[in-house]
C-alpha cells in the first residue's frame, strides 16, 4: 500500500487550539484578534489540508493509479500519522492514527474551505453580537471535532468525533439561548438544542451498540482491521428465532441508525428543522455542509460492512428514497426562509443515503460535495437576506430584493439552479449520477430486488418538489415587488464584503464543481470517481471474499451491467431528469413568479384542491406532534410510572402489605420512598436481608416435561427436576400426579396412631428429582410436587400442566359420526390404575454430613 | 495460628502504622496550634508520604500474596492498589476541606485527624484476612466518618445525617458481626482462607448461608446497594460537602474492596456462585435494581448534593456489575479497580467544586444558584462540566474509558449480557442529569445578583485542578494506569 | 453442651428484639440500647459456638466486639448530644429535615 507519512494532526490541532484560546481567554481579547484567530487557524488548516492531499497524497494516489492492472483491485493510497497509543495495556490495545486517504482527503478539503469561507462570512454576519468569541470558539471546535472524525483511523476516534460536533450543535443551536431575554427553559431556541441533543442521543446508543458488536466480534475497532478481518463479521446469528442475520448486517444496521440520527434521517430527522434556531452561518457549515453527512461518510467508510449485508443497504436505499421525498413535500409549504433550505437538507442528505444503499458509494460523496458548496450558499444567502431585512425570516414579507442585493441575488440563483438539477450545474451531476445508479442497481438480497425500481421513483418524485419549492424559494424572496415593511427598508443592511465574497466563491464552486464529476455519456473520465476508487471499490472485493452472501443466498448490490453501458438509456434518463427539473420550476414559476394577489387566489384553490394533503405538509406531518405524544408523553408515563412503582407500588404495596408485619410494628411511616425517617430506612434494610435469605431459603425447581407437546395414552413421561452442576444441595421430593391432594409418589402411609411414634413419623419422600409416569385418561393433568429442603426446613410447591391425549379420539369421533345414524356409541375405556416407577441413576449427589 | 508475631511484619505493614502514626502527629498539632490553618495541607502531605510508600510497596511487591501477622494481614497487590485510591481520596479531600472549613468555620481541631484515621481504617479492610480485620477496620473508618459527617455541630442537617448514618451503620454492624458468628458456628474459624477452604462441606447448609448473606449485607449497606441504600442521599446532603465526596468516594471503595475480597475468598467456588442460593443471581439483580432506581430517582432532584448522591448509588450498580464479573472471568479485578480509581478521584473533584461555590452562610447547592456561573467563574463551570462529563461516561474522560473497559470485561460473559446493556441504557439516561448543571452554567442567566461565587482557597483549586487533570489523563491515556490495575491481582 | 441449641435461640432471639428496638421506639436513646442489644446477641452467638466447639476464637472476638461496642456507644451519644443541641429533642420521628 502507498503509505507514507505527514504531520497531519496539525490539520484538526490548529482549530482546537483556536478554539481553546477563543474559549477560554476570548472575553478579554479584542473582537479582532477574535475572529482572526477564528480565520486563521481554519485557514491553516486548509493550507495543511493541501499540502498533506496535493503534494502528498497525490502522488501516492497516482503511483498506486499507474501500477494497477486492469481489472484488479488499486491499492488504497494512504498517509498514516502515527498519534499515540491511547491503551496498551493486557488484552487491550487501543493505537490512534490519523489516515488520509483519498475519501477523507475530499472532506478535510470540504471542512476546511467551506469552513473557512463561513468563518470569514461569520465576521460580517456575528459583527454585532456580544459573545463574539464565544462563537468563533465554538466555530473553531466544532471545526476540528469535524476533522478528528474524518482523519480518524478507527471508530474510537470517530466517535469522538462524531460526539465532539454534537456537542457543538447542540452549544450553537443553542447560541441565542438568551435572545428573547427570557429564561432558558421556557426559550424555544434552547429547547431546539436540547431536541437535537437528545433525538441524536437516541441514534448515538445504536451507534454504540454497533461498535461493541463490531468489537465482541473483531477485537478491534480500526477500520483497517475491520476490513482485513470482515470474515469474523460472517457469522451468522438468530436472535430469538428470528433470522438468520449475520453480526455484519447487525452491526451495519446499528451503525445506520446511529447514522439516521446525526443525519437526519426518517425517523430522527425532526431536530434538524429546528435546529435553524442557531445563527444562520452555523446552520450553513453544520446543519448543511458538513455535520450532517458524517452519516454519510460514516457509511461510505465502511463500505465494505455494508455491502455484506444487501438487506441492509436495501433498507437504507427506502430510508433514503422516503425521507427525500417526504422532506421535499414538507419543504413545499414552508414560509420560513430556513425552515425550507432545512428540509431541503433533509431531502438531499437523503439522496445521498440513497446512493449508499444502491452501493453508489461514490456518488454519494460526489453529492456530499457539491451539496456543501450549493447548500452553504444558499444558506449564506438566506443569511445575507435575514441581515439585511433585521432578522426577517417569512419569505411573504421579502420579494423584490433583485435590485437590492444583486450579489446575493446572483449566487443564489446559481445555487438554485444547482439544486433544482439545472444541466450542467454541479447539482445536476451529482443528483443524476444518484437517480441513474439507483436505477440500474441490482438488489441481491432474497426479496429485495424491487428497490432499486421503488426508489428511483421516490427519487424523481424528490427532484420535482425540489425544483418546485427551491424556486418558490427564489421567487418569493427575489422577485415581484417588496413587501417588506418601510422601516425595514430604511434602515436595510447590505451585506458588506466580509458576507459576499464567500457568496461568490461558493457560488462559482456550485456552478462549476460538477465537471469533476462528469457521468460517462458525457464525458471519457469521471474525475471524481477515479479518485475515490481505491475505497469504495474494494468492499465489494471485501464483502465477497467474506463468503458471507452466498452463505445467507443473496447477491451483492451491483449495477446491471448491460443496463450501465447502454448510453441511450443514461441520456433517456437524463432528459426525463431534466424535464421533471423543468416542470418544477415551471410550476414555481407559475404560482410564485411575482406573489401578486391573483396568484395567491389561484395558490388557494390550488392548495384547497389538493385539501388535507396541504394541512399535512404545512403541519410538517405532524410528526413532531406525535413524537411528543409517544415518546415525550411515554417518558412522562414511565416517569410517572417508575414514581409510582417504586413509591407507591413497592414501598407501599409490596414494602406495606408483603410485608405487614413489620410494617405494623413500623405504625405510622411515611408514605414515601424517602421519608426522611430512619426507621422506615433500617426497616426496609430488614426487608432486603430478609427477601435475600427468603431467596436463596428457597428450593429451587426447574420442571422439565419429556417428550413435549401432546401426550398420548399410555406414553411414559418423564417429569425432571434436576437442578444444573452448581446446585449441590439435598432436596427431597413428593409428587401427585392426579392433584387430588394425596401424594401418589412415593405412596402416602398414614401416621402411626401411638402419640410417641407419631412424634418421629416422617412422611415418605425420594431424593431423586426425576419421575416417571404413565397416564391412562386423555386429560388435562395437573402434575403437582412438593420440593423441601430439610436442612432450611423450606418447602415449594410446583405445578405443571400436561395434556394428554387419546389417539384413538379422532378417529373414534369419525367412527361415531358415522355410527350416529346407527344410534350407537362405543363406551369410553376405563383407564388402569396410575402407575409410577423410579428411574435411578438420577443425579442425586451424597448428602453432607 | 501458633506462630507469633515477627517483628518484620511491623515493617511489612508500614503503609498503614505510617498513616495511624501521621494522624497522631496531625492531633498533636491540633493540639499545640491555637489556629487550625495549616492541618488541612500537614494532613495532606502525610498522605503524600503514604501513597510514595504504598506506591513502593506496590513496585517491590515478590510474591503475589503476603501473609502478615500470622495471616491476619494480607498484603497484595491488589489490597496496594486500594490503599492508593485511599490515600489519594484522603489526600484530595483535606486539601477540599481546608478551604471549606476555614469558610465556613465549624470543624474541630480533631477533623483532619479523624480523615486520617477513617483511612488507617480502610487500609485495613483492604489489607484484611481474618474477619477481625474486617470489623476492626470497617469500624475505624465508619466510626470516623460518622463524626465527621456530624461534625458541623451548627448546622441542623448535618447533625441529623451524622445520626441517621450512624444509627444505620451501628445496625448493619450488627448484621455484619452476627454473620460472622455464625459463619464462625458454621465452619469454626474467622480467617477468610480457612473459611473458603471449609465452605465446601457446607452447601445449603442454613447457618453458613445465613451468615454469608448477613455479612454480604452489611458490605452492601456500605456500599450503598439497592434497598441498602436509604441512607445515602440524607448522609450526603447532611455531610459537610468534602466529607460528602470523601464517603462516596473512599468509603464506596473501601466496601467494594472487602466484596472483591469476599468474592475471591468465601463467595468463590462455582457452587456458591450459581445455583439457587448462588450470589451471582442476587448481587444481578441488586446491581440492577442500584443502577436503574439510583439514575430514576437522580432525575428529580435539584439539589446537586443529593443528586449526586444517587448518581453514587447508580454507580455503585455499574461496580457492582463489575464485582459480578469476577468470579466468572477468572478473578481479574482490574476493571473494578481501574472504576473506582476514576470514581473517587471524579467525584471528589465534584463535590469539590460544589464545595468552592458555597460560601459562609450560602452553601449554595441548588441547582438554580447556579446559573450563570459559565461566564462569572469559567475555571470553576470547566471543572464541574469535566467531572459531569467523566460521571456520564462521555470522552475523552476518566469515566468513559473506565466505564467501557468494566462493560468489556462484564460482556465476556453471556450471562452478564443483558445486565450490561441495561446498564449501558441506564448510562445513558444519567446523562440527562449530569447536562443539568452544565446547562444551569452555561445557559442560564443568573436572574439578579450573583449568588454562587466560588471562595478563594488555594488549596481547594489546587486539589480541583488535581483531580481535573486526573480525570483527563485517565480519560487520554489510560494505558499505564490500566497496566498497573491488569498488575494488581488479588492474592491466593 | 447440651445447651448450643438453646442459648443460639436466645441469642436470635435478643437480635430480633434489637432489631424490632431500632425500628419502632421513638427515643434515640433506646435504639442506640437495641443496637448494643444486637451487637451483644452476637457476642452470646460467639461464645456458644466457641463453648460447643472447646477453642477461644469466638472469646477473643467477643472481647473485640465488645471494646467495639463501647466505641460505638461513645461516638453515638456524642452524636445524640450534638443533635440534640441543634434540634431540642431526642425524637427519632423529628428528625427529617431531609427527604425525597
Amino acid at each position: 500500500m502507498g503509505r507514507s507519512t505527514f504531520p497531519l494532526y496539525w490539520i484538526p490541532l490548529l482549530p482546537l487550539l483556536g478554539a481553546a484560546l477563543n474559549l477560554l481567554i476570548g472575553r478579554k481579547l479584542p473582537r479582532r484578534l477574535s475572529h482572526a484567530i477564528g480565520c486563521g487557524s481554519v485557514l491553516g488548516a486548509l493550507v495543511v489540508a493541501m499540502v498533506a492531499v496535493f503534494y502528498h497524497l497525490y502522488p501516492a494516489w497516482q503511483a498506486a493509479h499507474a501500477s494497477v492492472s486492469h481489472g484488479s483491485l488499486p491499492p488504497v493510497p494512504q498517509i498514516v500519522n502515527p498519534l499515540f497509543d491511547w491503551i496498551v495495556a493486557g488484552s487491550v490495545s487501543i493505537k490512534l492514527s490519523l489516515l488520509l486517504d483519498p475519501l477523507s482527503a475530499v472532506m478535510i478539503l470540504v471542512i476546511t474551505f467551506v469552513g473557512f469561507l463561513i468563518h470569514v462570512y461569520s465576521t460580517g454576519y456575528m459583527s454585532k453580537d456580544p459573545s463574539y468569541a464565544r462563537y468563533f470558539g465554538y466555530l473553531n471546535l466544532f471545526t476540528g471535532a469535524m476533522l478528528i472524525l474524518v482523519l480518524g483511523d478507527n471508530l474510537v476516534s470517530l466517535f469522538v468525533g462524531w460526539e465532539g460536533v454534537g456537542l457543538c450543535s447542540y452549544l450553537l443551536i443553542g447560541f441565542w439561548f438568551d435572545k428573547n431575554g427570557t429564561r432558558v427553559f421556557g426559550d424555544e431556541n434552547a429547547s431546539a438544542g436540547k431536541k437535537a441533543f437528545i433525538v441524536n442521543r437516541i441514534g448515538d446508543l445504536a451507534f454504540i451498540i454497533g461498535m461493541f458488536v463490531i468489537f465482541a466480534a473483531v477485537g478491534s475497532l480500526n477500520i483497517e482491521d475491520i476490513a482485513s478481518n470482515a470474515g469474523k463479521l460472517a457469522a451468522g446469528y438468530k436472535p430469538f428465532g428470528f433470522g438468520p442475520y449475520s453480526l455484519a448486517g447487525i452491526a451495519a444496521l446499528l451503525l445506520f441508525i446511529g447514522a439516521t440520527g446525526k443525519s437526519a434521517q426518517i425517523p430522527l430527522f425532526v431536530w434538524l428543522p429546528d435546529a435553524m434556531a442557531g445563527p444562520t452561518p452555523v446552520s450553513a457549515l453544520i446543519h448543511a455542509a458538513t455535520m450532517v453527512t458524517a452519516g454519510v461518510y460514516m457509511c461510505i467508510r465502511l463500505n465494505f460492512l455494508y455491502m455484506m449485508s444487501p438487506a441492509v443497504m436495501g433498507f437504507i436505499a427506502i430510508i433514503g428514497g422516503l425521507t427525500a421525498l417526504f422532506a421535499a413535500t414538507i419543504g413545499i409549504t414552508q414560509n420560513d426562509i430556513k425552515k425550507v433550505l432545512a428540509y431541503s437538507t433533509v431531502s438531499q442528505l437523503g439522496y445521498m443515503f440513497l446512493a449508499v444503499g444502491v452501493g453508489a458509494f461514490s456518488a454519494a460523496l460526489f453529492h456530499v460535495f457539491t451539496h456543501a458548496f450549493f447548500k452553504a450558499c444558499l444558506f449564506l444567502g438566506a443569511g445575507a437576506v435575514i441581515h439585511a431585512l433585521h432578522d426577517e425570516q417569512d419569505m411573504r414579507a421579502m420579494g423584490g430584493l433583485r435590485k437590492r442585493l444583486p450579489i446575493t441575488h446572483l449566487t443564489m440563483l446559481a445555487s438554485t439552479l444547482a439544486i433544482a438539477g439545472v444541466p450542467f450545474f454541479s447539482g445536476f451531476f451529482s443528483k443524476d449520477e444518484i437517480l441513474w445508479k439507483t436505477f440500474i442497481s441490482v438488489n441481491g438480497a432474497p426479496g429485495w430486488s424491487w428497490i432499486p425500481s421503488v426508489t428511483y421513483f421516490l427519487g424523481l418524485a424528490a427532484a420535482l418538489c425540489t425544483a418546485f419549492y427551491m424556486f418558490r424559494l427564489y421567487y418569493m424572496t427575489f422577485s415581484g415587488r417588496i413587501r417588506a415593511p418601510e422601516s425595514t427598508m430604511k434602515h436595510f443592511h447590505p451585506p458588506g464584503p466580509a458576507m459576499t465574497v464567500p457568496l461568490i466563491v461558493l457560488a462559482t464552486g456550485a456552478v462549476l464543481l460538477g465537471f469533476m464529476g462528469m457521468p460517462s455519456v458525457l464525458s471519457s473520465t469521471n474525475a471524481f470517481h477515479e479518485w475515490l476508487a481505491p475505497v469504495t471499490e474494494r468492499g465489494l472485493h471485501i464483502a465477497m471474499g467474506t463468503g458471507l452472501l452466498a452463505k445467507m443466498g443473496a447477491k451483492p448490490v451491483v449495477a446491471d451491467a448491460t443496463k450501465a453501458h447502454n448510453h441511450g438509456l443514461e441520456l433517456g434518463l437524463m432528459a426525463v431528469s431534466v424535464l421533471i427539473a423543468l416542470a418544477g420550476i415551471f410550476l414555481a414559476r407559475r404560482y410564485y413568479n411575482k406573489y401578486t394577489d391573483d396568484q395567491r387566489e389561484k395558490l388557494e384553490d390550488l392548495a384547497n384542491s389538493f385539501g388535507p394533503l396541504t394541512t399535512l405538509s404545512q403541519h410538517k406531518y405532524y410528526v413532531d406532534e406525535i413524537y411528543n405524544f409517544i415518546f415525550v408523553g411515554g417518558f412522562k408515563l414511565l416517569a410517572g410510572f417508575c414514581y409510582r412503582a417504586a413509591d407507591r407500588l413497592v414501598i407501599d404495596i409490596i414494602g406495606v402489605n408483603g410485608t405487614a408485619a413489620v410494617v405494623d410494628v413500623v405504625g405510622k411511616l411515611g408514605r414515601f420512598f424517602q421519608n426522611g425517617n430512619l426507621q422506615h430506612y433500617v426497616a426496609v434494610m430488614l426487608i432486603g436481608v430478609g427477601g435475600i435469605v427468603w431467596l436463596v431459603g428457597r428450593p429451587p425447581a426447574h420442571m422439565k416435561v419429556t417428550p413435549k407437546g401432546p401426550i398420548v395414552i399410555g406414553q411414559k413421561v418423564t417429569i425432571d427436576l434436576t437442578r444444573d452442576n452448581y446446585e449441590k444441595r439435598t432436596l427431597q421430593y413428593r409428587w401427585d400426579f392426579e392433584d387430588d391432594g394425596k401424594w401418589d409418589f412415593p405412596k402416602q402411609t398414614l401416621p402411626p396412631k401411638d402419640p410417641k411414634a407419631r412424634k418421629r413419623w416422617r412422611p415418605a419422600r425420594t431424593s431423586s428429582p426425576v419421575v416417571t409416569h404413565v397416564f391412562t385418561k386423555a386429560k388435562k393433568y395437573s402434575v403437582k410436587v412438593e420440593v423441601r429442603d430439610p436442612r432450611w426446613h423450606t418447602t415449594r410447591y410446583e405445578k405443571v400442566t400436561i395434556n394428554v391425549i387419546d389417539p384413538n379420539a379422532k378417529k373414534k369421533q369419525d367412527a361415531d359420526k358415522k355410527k350416529k345414524t346407527k344410534k350407537s356409541a362405543l363406551p369410553a375405556k376405563a383407564g388402569g390404575a396410575p402407575h409410577a416407577s423410579l428411574q435411578t441413576g438420577g443425579p442425586n449427589r451424597g448428602e453432607v454430613r | 495460628m501458633s506462630s507469633a508475631f515477627k517483628m518484620a511484619d511491623f515493617s511489612f505493614a508500614a503503609p498503614i502504622i505510617f498513616v495511624a502514626l501521621w494522624a497522631c502527629v496531625v492531633l498533636l498539632a491540633s493540639a499545640f496550634s491555637t489556629k487550625s490553618s495549616k492541618l488541612g495541607p500537614l494532613t495532606a502531605f502525610g498522605f503524600v508520604i503514604g501513597l510514595v510508600i504504598t506506591g513502593y510497596f506496590w513496585t517491590a511487591l515478590e510474591q503475589p500474596r503476603m501473609s502478615v501477622f500470622s495471616g491476619m494481614l494480607v498484603l497484595d497487590r491488589f489490597s496496594l492498589f486500594l490503599d492508593m485510591i485511599f490515600l489519594l481520596a484522603g489526600l484530595l479531600t483535606s486539601l477540599v476541606a481546608h478551604g471549606y472549613v476555614e469558610e465556613h468555620g465549624f470543624a474541630e481541631s480533631e477533623f483532619y485527624a479523624v480523615i486520617a484515621l477513617s483511612v488507617v481504617g480502610m487500609m485495613l479492610m483492604g489489607h484484611a484476612g481474618d474477619f477481625i480485620i474486617v470489623v476492626i477496620g470497617l469500624e475505624t473508618m465508619s466510626l470516623g466518618v460518622y463524626s465527621l459527617v456530624a461534625s458541623w455541630t451548627d448546622k441542623r442537617k448535618s447533625t441529623e445525617a451524622g445520626l441517621k448514618y450512624f444509627v444505620m451503620g451501628a445496625v448493619a454492624s450488627g448484621f455484619l458481626v452476627y454473620g460472622i458468628a455464625l459463619l464462625y458456628g458454621a465452619t469454626g474459624s474467622t480467617r477468610l482462607l480457612v473459611i473458603t477452604s471449609r465452605a465446601a462441606a457446607h452447601i445449603g447448609d442454613p447457618l453458613y448461608i445465613i451468615g454469608l448473606f448477613m455479612v454480604f449485607g452489611a458490605l452492601a449497606f456500605k456500599v450503598a446497594l439497592v434497598p441498602f441504600h436509604m441512607w445515602t442521599p440524607d448522609a450526603y446532603e447532611g455531610a459537610p460537602t468534602p466529607i460528602t465526596g470523601f464517603m462516596a468516594a473512599a468509603v464506596k471503595t473501601a466496601g467494594f474492596g472487602l466484596l472483591v475480597r469476599a468474592v475471591s475468598t468465601i463467595f468463590s467456588g462455582e457452587s456458591f456462585a450459581y445455583g439457587s442460593t448462588g450470589w451471582i443471581n442476587i448481587a444481578w439483580m441488586l446491581s440492577m435494581l442500584t443502577m436503574t432506581v439510583g439514575n430514576v430517582l437522580a432525575l428529580r432532584q435539584t439539589n446537586i448534593k443529593r443528586m449526586l448522591a444517587y448518581s453514587s448509588i447508580a454507580h455503585a450498580g455499574y461496580i457492582m456489575l463489575g464485582v459480578i464479573a469476577i468470579p466468572v472471568l477468572g478473578l481479574d479485578p482490574s476493571a473494578v479497580l481501574l472504576y473506582l480509581l476514576q470514581y473517587a478521584v471524579t467525584t471528589i473533584g465534584a463535590f469539590g467544586v460544589v464545595a468552592w461555590v458555597g460560601r459562609r452562610d450560602a452553601e449554595n447547592t441548588g441547582l438554580e444558584q447556579w446559573a450563570g456561573l459559565g461566564a462569572r467563574k469559567p475555571a470553576a463551570a470547566l471543572a464541574m462540566t469535566i467531572f459531569m462529563l467523566s460521571l456520564g461516561g462521555i470522552p475523552p474522560t476518566a469515566g468513559f474509558f473506565a466505564k467501557l473497559y468494566l462493560f468489556k470485561s462484564a460482556m465476556g460473559h453471556p450471562s452478564l449480557l443483558i445486565l450490561v446493556v441495561i446498564a449501558a441504557i441506564n448510562s445513558v439516561i444519567s446523562i440527562f442529569y449530569y447536562l443539568k448543571p452544565i446547562v444551569a452554567m452555561y445557559f442560564r442567566d443568573a436572574g439578579g445578583e450573583p449568588i454562587a461565587e466560588p471562595m478563594r482557597s488555594s488549596s481547594l483549586s489546587v486539589a480541583i485542578t488535581l483531580a481535573a487533570i486526573i480525570v483527563f489523563l485517565l480519560g487520554m491515556v489510560p494505558g499505564s494506569a490500566l497496566e498497573m490495575a491488569i498488575k494488581s491481582t488479588i492474592g491466593g | 453442651m447440651t445447651m448450643i441449641n438453646e442459648l443460639l435461640v436466645f441469642a436470635a432471639v435478643l437480635f430480633v428484639i434489637g432489631v424490632i428496638g431500632v425500628i419502632i421506639r421513638r427515643n434515640t436513646l433506646i435504639v442506640l440500647m437495641s443496637v448494643e442489644l444486637m451487637l451483644n446477641a452476637a457476642n452470646l452467638t460467639f461464645i456458644a459456638f466457641s463453648r460447643a466447639r472447646g477453642d477461644v476464637l469466638g472469646h477473643g472476638f467477643t472481647l473485640m466486639i465488645i471494646a467495639l461496642a463501647a466505641a460505638e456507644a461513645a461516638v453515638g451519644l456524642a452524636i445524640v448530644v450534638a443533635v440534640f443541641r441543634s434540634h431540642k429533642t431526642v425524637n427519632v420521628d423529628k428528625f427529617n429535615l431531609m427527604k425525597r
